[in-house]
């Protein structure tokens, strides 16, 4: 099944693997601890349900419609705030469910459950043929491509009235039946509502928190360097998209038979722009936001209905204010708050995960044995003439060289020389114009980047690339474990929450905790990436790529900008990976440090190799010498 | 000319590009900067046109103290900066680039009249080009559209980052022979240069940057043969 | 005969409004990658304001008109500012937080629309009553007009962009605004003035639909959704490009409106949108743009 034979160079720690197995009940504690502002709102918000529809000061169909604005932008907050995909054509994906569960229902009779399941049926075939479509495109055109989704949907629905009734709409929608009970009151079909709310909230609320998430948020943040780490973008996102629209078409069905009619109306710009707002205004990325967000938009009418002629007005002005000055929302200032009162979690949080008792050289000392005891794989990387010509020019030009298993190769040349080029070409993020890489008998060329990092060759960037959403530690995490296909196996295995989970992300933050204790960063764990000066977020991807436990490892001008002290902490970690049996091919202009550490040399200019051998040899060569200072008279 | 007092630049919290540059710069003499890739080239000449802020020091053009001047006003007191990799305006004609050149004396309508004559008499291949569209043109023929129009400005201090970057070295003997002419005529410039060895051949002084900070400086003649140049780039104890 | 000439000059009037339209959204990309959903709302406030004006307040037709541009304009001007209220050169506004800011103002806009002139739609005087025949097909003289409001607009653009040092800037900071910035543009003040032409531009739409058909305040969406499509079957940063998309749109359009019935209609409706999808994935840079990077 698997592609590859992944060697397990670098795992785990051997002591580390000792601990015992996390239960269920540690994954409750876990993920209650993450969310500790979600049970504050939710107990607020439980009162002031209460309060209200005690008192009658709010009529209980509020109860039904914010459930089912909840589960709608729950959806979208999955697509938005984890995905980082926001899709104009979430209502479109509402009203087809709707609209199916009134025609199946109204002109032939079937029974809701059946109807409802036969519009996430069609939505789930919709949505995977949009998603090929619209997810190609970035940015502002995703956007476009997706309100053009949706309002054709509208126009059709307008327009087909034979089918959809028109402007009209379709009347005399069933409510559903449970155990013979049919849900007539707001009450009933209330509870069932909110059941479907919880679970959902349950289920996305283990995505965020699982390894999935922290792939999509990392997708998010820099795709390219997310499928260098073996994340395989395409299938993820397009599996989340469909998500999205599982959700939205629950909401749909709930929709049509609750108000035993639909009407086109129900599904316009407007209605999205109201859903639009309920995320933001919840604040979106929390998942739980959505909350406060539906519950709020769908109250405000009834609570003040002298705003009725001014309400659109109202949303407008609304939500650009938010936009604009609290992008984060509600649940942003939450947590902005909770983090000042709180500041103890992240402590707790982290001294959770890391082996108690065991001094700094200790934990080292245990990286260096189950290293030594796990030798790496014996495959030499092969570069055969290899080329890549961008318009007239020759960045690489018929290069051709090999590293041998173990050994640390330098790849050293003037600015433009070609060297990060190369490392594009080996790791696939650019096609190669002629020639082959490979990796003892299995051709890389021609494979995605994704699936070269699951052969085993990762690395870091020239021009620093960490995922801005995710915290150190996390970020180090997204390595871990071969990265993460996007299977729906993988989806629903996280939404869960299943045992294996929980042990999956002990195991993975002991990892991270190790490899960031070696470089010297384990007190910055929990910091945001942000805080980080620009040397040691360098070592932080160091870090990233070696907890991916890989077979070559490719440094791509790590030393550069680093001090004195985190020069040395960079050469440490090189000494020790060499020890490890690991193949290194370092690019650099810190020529001290590539002299230092290589066992032999490739000299790149304009693309050509123009000089191999080792370190005595090249500094020596008069070529390599006139390359980097100009031709002698 | 242009004074520059003990500047730092950091492009991120904790971590600075630059730190305790000072130089100076008068009428009539090209000053080289030299130094590895990274060492901070590219960030000293973008912080003195105003692209980046300056964390400590100052900045002086003729006696005007112009550290927190927005970049378009530095251009307008003579200040100019002719980026790496040409940065063309690619859908314009060369006769448009050049005009874009003399925005800031736009007014002048004698000034624009004449510029663009004394830039074709320089570079004649670009009176035949005029009207062609700068995308079309080889890279020789780009970096003139790129000196040209830094000329259109009247520029008082002109700075150049990497003109031979990619170009083939018959054309790069021209481009360093116009610039060195452009000195002669009594415009200071600051040339920034990878190829440490055609630099100091046209260059009166230069300066060697390590990691953001000045650790070599002297005449051009004395740099030639100063070893320590070919460490620093070497990296050679 | 007379049947497809007066598909072509229904085709060619209502295909200028939507040029217009997207001519709007063609000016602010030269100076800022942002698409502008309010477009919508300075051709909706344009249509309005005029027939208030002139019709019903009896102003006379050139003062009216002046009043409706210049109200476009600061709405554009005003737009530019809240959308980058906390940009900076080296760190522009995302195009998400740009598409919903200018979506939540366009939607503030209608609300405003619908408190002052309610919900019913309105119809504007057309600038000449009357018709006249030609080649079989009855034109009337609002025709012409949206016509000549093209060709004029259009030219005076051309003008603008080729003749002026301004508009020579704005068409450099299109292609390289760095290199602009370097060259002494004030970038910023560039991106209000895009904006102001843009929303006058949309005015002139707004004020030439009215007429012919009648506008209600959820039309902004509306002239918003096609300008943006004539942009983007066109291609974007040029002159040329929204008028070949919205030419193009307004032909297929009346074309469709031949074809009797619900299917007729649906083809209508779904055509536009299913057009644009047809683009973004086959040529997201328009039928005369150029590929990004090129």
């Amino acid at each position: 099944m698997s592609e590859l034979n992944i060697s397990p160079a670098l795992g785990p720690p051997a002591g580390l693997r000792a601990m015992p197995m996390a239960t269920f009940w540690d994954a409750l504690a876990l993920r209650a601890r993450a969310n500790r502002a979600f049970y504050v709102s939710l107990g607020i918000y439980a009162l002031f349900a209460i309060i209200g529809l005690g008192t009658g000061l709010l009529h209980s169909d509020i109860l039904v419609r914010s459930g089912i604005f909840f589960i709608l932008v729950m959806g979208l907050d999955l697509l938005f705030g984890l995905g980082g995909m926001l899709s104009f054509a979430h209502i479109g994906f509402f009203s087809i469910a709707a609209y199916t569960v009134a025609v199946l229902n109204v002109s032939y009779g079937a029974n809701i459950w059946l109807a409802a399941l036969a519009g996430i049926g069609l939505n789930v075939l919709i949505s995977y043929g949009l998603g090929r479509i619209c997810l190609r495109l970035s940015g502002s055109y995703f956007i476009l491509g997706t309100l053009a989704f949706g309002l054709m949907i509208h126009s059709i629905i307008v327009v087909a009235y034979p089918i959809t009734g028109g402007d009209a709409g379709i009347g005399g929608i069933a409510r559903p039946e449970i155990a013979g009970i049919t849900l007539t009151s707001d009450l009933q079909f209330g509870t069932v509502v909110w059941i479907i709310a919880a679970l959902l909230l349950w289920c996305s609320l283990s995505l965020t928190h699982s390894r999935a998430g922290r792939a999509l948020k990392a997708m998010r943040s820099d795709a390219v360097a997310a499928a260098c780490l073996g994340i395989e973008e395409a299938r993820l996102r397009t599996n989340i998209f469909v998500l999205g629209a599982v959700f939205a078409s629950i909401g749909g069905a709930l929709y049509s038979s609750y108000f035993e009619a639909v009407h086109p109306e129900s599904f316009g710009l407007g209605v999205l722009v109201d859903v639009l707002l309920m995320l933001f205004l919840g604040g979106y990325g929390s998942i739980w936001g959505g909350l406060i967000g539906a519950t709020f938009i769908t109250v405000l009418p009834d609570l003040q209905t002298w705003l009725n002629a001014g309400k659109e007005l109202f949303d407008g002005i609304l939500f650009a204010i938010i936009i604009l000055a609290f992008p984060r929302g509600f649940a942003g200032a939450i947590e902005q708050l909770a983090s000042r009162f709180v500041p103890a979690d992240a402590a707790h949080a982290s001294r959770a995960g890391r082996p108690a008792g065991t001094s700094l050289a200790r934990r080292a000392a245990v990286l260096d044995e189950s290293s030594k005891a796990d030798h790496c794989g014996d495959a030499t990387l092969v570069v055969r003439h290899l080329s890549k010509r961008f318009g007239g020019v020759n960045a690489v030009d018929d290069v051709s060289f090999q590293v041998a298993p173990g050994t640390l190769k330098g790849l050293i040349g003037p600015n433009g020389a070609g060297k990060s080029t190369m490392i594009n070409l080996i790791t696939g993020i650019l096609p190669p114009s002629a020639g082959t890489v490979s990796l003892g008998d299995k051709l890389l060329t021609g494979l995605r980047p994704d699936q070269i990092a699951r052969v085993g060759i990762m690395r870091t960037f020239q021009h620093e690339r960490l995922f801005a959403d995710l915290n150190v530690v996390e970020n180090v995490m997204v390595g871990y474990g071969h990265g993460i296909r996007g299977t729906w196996r993988e989806l629903l295995q996280s939404a869960v929450g299943a045992r294996s989970w929980a042990q999956e992300e002990g195991e993975g933050r002991r990892a991270a905790l190790a490899w960031l204790d070696v470089l010297g960063l384990g007190p910055r764990a929990d910091d945001a990436v942000e805080t980080l000066p620009n040397g040691l977020r360098k070592l932080v991807e160091v870090a990233r790529a070696c907890a991916a436990a890989p077979v070559v490892l490719l440094l791509d001008e790590t030393a550069a900008g680093l001090n004195e002290t985190e020069r040395l902490a960079f050469r440490d970690i090189i000494k020790r990976l060499r020890r490890s049996g690991i193949t290194i091919v370092l690019i650099e202009h810190d020529l001290e440090l590539v002299m230092e550490l290589s066992d032999d040399i490739c000299v790149l200019n304009f693309g050509q190799k123009i000089a191999e051998g080792t370190p005595e040899q090249v500094r020596n060569n008069e070529q390599v010498v006139s390359a980097y200072l100009g031709a002698p008279q | 000319m242009i004074d520059v007092k003990d500047i730092a630049v950091s492009y991120r919290r904790g971590s600075d590009a630059l730190c305790g540059v000072s130089m100076s710069l008068r009428s009539g003499e090209m000053v080289a900067v030299l130094g590895a890739n990274g060492a901070g080239k590219s960030t000293l000449l973008r912080a003195l046109s105003g692209l980046i802020a300056l964390r400590h020091g100052s900045i002086s053009l003729g006696g005007t103290d112009i550290s927190r001047a927005p970049a378009h006003q530095r251009v307008e007191m003579g200040l100019v900066h002719v980026p790496e990799m040409r940065q063309m305006l690619s859908g314009l004609s060369v006769e448009e680039n050049l005009l874009m050149g003399a925005y800031v004396r736009r007014r002048d309508r004698n000034w624009v009249a004449e510029a663009i004559e004394e830039v074709y008499r320089t570079f004649p291949i670009l009176r035949e080009r005029r009207h062609q569209i700068a995308r079309s043109l080889s890279g020789g023929e780009q970096q003139m559209v790129a000196i040209g129009r830094a000329l259109m400005a009247k520029p008082a201090v002109l700075m150049c980052d990497e003109p031979s970057l990619g170009l083939a070295p018959m054309i790069v003997k021209d481009i360093l022979r116009e610039l060195g002419r452009l000195r002669d005529r009594g415009i200071p410039i600051l040339l920034v240069e990878q190829n440490a060895r055609k630099a100091l051949e046209i260059a009166d002084r230069a300066f060697v940057l390590k990691r953001g900070e000045m650790v070599l400086s002297g005449s051009a003649a004395e740099l030639r043969s100063n070893p320590d140049v070919k460490a620093a780039y070497l990296g050679i104890a | 005969m007379g049947e497809i000439a007066q598909v072509i000059v229904a085709g060619l009037s209502q295909g200028s409004i939507y040029a217009l339209l997207g001519l709007g959204f063609s000016v602010v990309s030269m100076s800022t990658r942002v698409l502008n959903i309010a477009q919508g709302a300075y051709s909706l406030v344009g249509g309005f304001l005029f027939i208030t004006l002139a019709a019903r307040l009896k102003i006379p037709v050139a003062v009216a008109l002046a009043l409706c541009l210049l109200a476009a304009i600061v709405m554009g001007v005003v737009t530019e500012r809240i959308i980058n209220l906390s940009a900076r050169p080296w760190k522009p506004v995302s195009p998400e937080t740009a598409i919903l800011a200018t979506l939540a103002i366009l939607v503030s806009v209608e609300g405003a629309a619908f408190l002052i002139w309610g919900p019913d739609p309105i119809a504007g005087k057309p600038v000449q009553p009357g018709s006249f025949r030609l080649l079989g097909a009855i034109v009337p003289w609002q025709y012409v007009w949206n016509i000549v409001a093209l060709i004029a607009i259009t030219a005076g653009l051309h003008l603008f962009l080729n003749r002026t040092w301004t508009g020579r800037a704005m068409r450099a900071n299109a292609e390289n605004s760095l290199m602009s910035y370097l060259l002494g543009v004030n970038v910023r003040r560039l991106a209000a003035i895009s904006f102001g032409i843009a929303a006058a531009i949309g005015a002139v739409a707004g004020i030439l639909t009215s007429p012919i058909t009648w506008i209600d305040y959820q039309m902004g969406g509306t002239f918003m959704l096609f300008g943006l499509l004539a942009f983007l079957i066109g291609g974007e940063r040029s002159i040329a490009g929204p008028l070949v998309g919205g030419l193009l749109l307004g032909m297929a359009e009346n074309v469709l409106l031949l074809i009797p019935g619900v299917a007729g209609g649906l083809l209508k409706q779904v055509v536009p949108m299913l057009a644009l999808l047809i683009m973004l994935i086959f040529r997201p840079e328009g039928l005369l743009g150029r590929k990004a990077g090129s």
